[in-house]
């Protein structure tokens, strides 16, 4: 009888955090006109490097493209500590944890509404792209699918690693969705080869799925090929940080209460 | 049934009274919350020591005691939102650990310290909160419960909720409290930011609920007197009176 899942507590939550998103000119402006600034600069730099000669192209082209993949998986982190905190800030999370809320419900919704909110970005940022680099969807092709759902995928798993500390420590954890995610993208190599980092950082980044999809995306730009194996072993990484991500979320929502943080936060 | 007490009953009655004991209700209605010597430390100090419990159904039970004395965190404690380090909890005679989610859903909680999303407007957190209590035809049972607080104004107006004033948030927080028709109602300080008006607006909506359970924490003992048929006092996180309202002077008395 109990933890049953309900669509309704599902969709009030998730229309909750899209309520709090359209009257808050600040979330606004993180959403639709940071990205979009960053990407308006990052095409003018691709644009630049690619007038150099055949090859720069593609450098110019990787460069786009980590700006712009890189933005859903940092939008997932960063959106989902927010909504929560923003509750948090309210002095409303307590209100929330005495409904009959399920953590599922809770996580499920905060991912959902952060997908909504990254839809937006992204479609907002398709119209910039068109604009100033036409180049980059005949590009990139439909394999944008593949990357996309995967940095998603790893994005959920980092934000409910995100949650459990937030859940632990309380608001003094606010940084913790742009930290996880700028120390991140050093390891996800979206810029770079993993050959150019220093030994421990390189093979630190064979533990970080996303270094993998970003691996092969400068691939396929160069060669026009997929390794696919790279793909499986990202999402393998993925499967297994889930699964541990899970865990963690469970014991800090269980020591939390213990310790008295969700009452402080 | 004869209502009447032997010696033996009335003896142990009047011990219990003389050394403020808790005294055993003789009621046909069923107990609702039982909590069991629940103590709690918090950062290694302890909050509250072997506190032991039963509300009954329709009871309004006043909780007062010296400031920190573990009154809010009581109420944490019986919502879950708080384990405590020994002792159980059972609501409507349901472990709270096996049944959370079906506890939760007939029972609110509202706090003078606690305010709704402030970037959302009145309706669209009460709305919220009416679905995630999962509330037939909501927008009237939203209607109706601001028209109780007189508070109509703030949907009319569709006021962001950080706009609103202490008192206005108070409102707006019981009427978040009443969405589901709770069973048990938690109220912490919550008369702390009301006119005199809206607190009798208050007090009269929640008469009105005979069979509704109420725990009000409260530092306003004219309030609880007002209000309450028993009050549970507390003093350095320990039961020091747990029974029928006595006067004013006395409860004075228990601040020592």
């Amino acid at each position: 009888m109990d933890k049953y899942f309900s669509f309704q507590r599902f969709a009030g939550l998730t229309l909750h955090y899209l309520y709090t998103m359209k009257r808050n000119p600040t979330r606004l402006i993180e959403i639709l006109v940071w990205p979009s600034l960053e990407l308006v600069l990052f095409s003018f730099l691709a644009s630049a490097i690619s007038s150099v000669d055949n090859v720069s192209i593609r450098v110019g082209l990787g460069i786009l493209s980590g700006v712009v993949f890189w933005n859903f998986f940092a939008r997932i982190i960063q959106e989902t500590i927010a909504q929560f905190l923003d509750d948090a800030f309210s002095k409303n999370i307590q209100n929330l944890l005495i409904t009959p809320l399920t953590l599922s419900e809770i996580v499920m919704s905060l991912f959902f509404s952060s997908l909504i909110k990254m839809s937006l970005s992204f479609i907002f940022l398709s119209l910039f792209l068109v604009f100033f680099y036409p180049l980059f969807f005949a590009s990139v092709g439909t394999q944008v699918i593949t990357w996309v759902a995967l940095l998603v995928l790893w994005g959920c798993v980092l934000s409910l690693t995100a949650l459990s500390l937030v859940f632990l420590f309380g608001e003094r954890m606010s940084f913790i969705g742009w930290f996880l995610s700028t120390v991140i993208q050093i390891f996800s190599c979206v810029f770079y080869d993993r050959s150019v980092l220093p030994p421990l950082f390189y093979y630190i980044s064979f533990l970080v799925p996303s270094s993998y999809v970003f691996q092969t995306m400068r691939v396929y730009l160069a060669t026009g090929s997929i390794v696919k194996s790279q793909l499986v072993v990202a999402l393998m990484l993925i499967v297994l940080y889930f699964l541990v991500s899970v865990i963690l979320f469970q014991l800090s929502f269980h020591y939390a209460k213990k310790l008295g943080t969700l009452t402080k936060t | 049934m004869s209502t009447e007490k032997s010696n033996e009953e009335i003896v142990v009655l009047a011990i219990l009274i003389r050394y403020n004991l808790p005294t055993v209700r003789r009621t046909n209605n069923p107990a609702v919350v039982e909590l069991q010597n629940i103590s709690k430390r918090l950062a290694r100090l302890p909050i509250l020591t072997n506190i032991s419990i039963t509300v009954y159904q329709g009871e309004k039970i006043g909780i007062a005691g010296p400031i920190g004395v573990g009154k809010t965190t009581l109420l944490y404690i019986m919502l879950g939102l708080i384990t405590p380090d020994t002792g159980t909890i059972k609501m409507f005679s349901l472990s709270f650990e096996t049944h959370r989610q079906y506890i939760l859903q007939r029972v609110n909680f509202a706090s003078s310290a606690l305010k709704l999303n402030g970037y959302a407007s009145v309706y669209e957190n009460l709305l919220t909160f009416a679905r995630l209590y999962r509330v037939p035809n909501p927008k009237h049972k939203i209607e109706k419960l601001v028209h109780n607080f007189g508070i109509e104004y703030l949907l009319k107006k569709n006021l962001k909720v950080y706009k609103l004033s202490a008192g206005e948030n108070s409102k707006v927080n019981i009427c978040k409290a009443l969405l589901n028709n709770p069973e048990v109602l938690f109220l912490d300080e919550i008369t702390a930011y009301l006119d005199p008006k809206s607190e009798e607006m208050l007090r009269d909506v929640l008469k009105k609920q005979t069979l509704q359970t109420v725990l009000f924490a409260s530092h306003n003992l004219q309030e609880l007197r007002r209000f309450c048929t028993k009050i549970l006092f507390l003093k350095k996180g320990k039961i020091q009176y747990f029974g029928p309202m006595p006067s004013a002077k006395r409860i004075l008395s228990y601040y020592g």
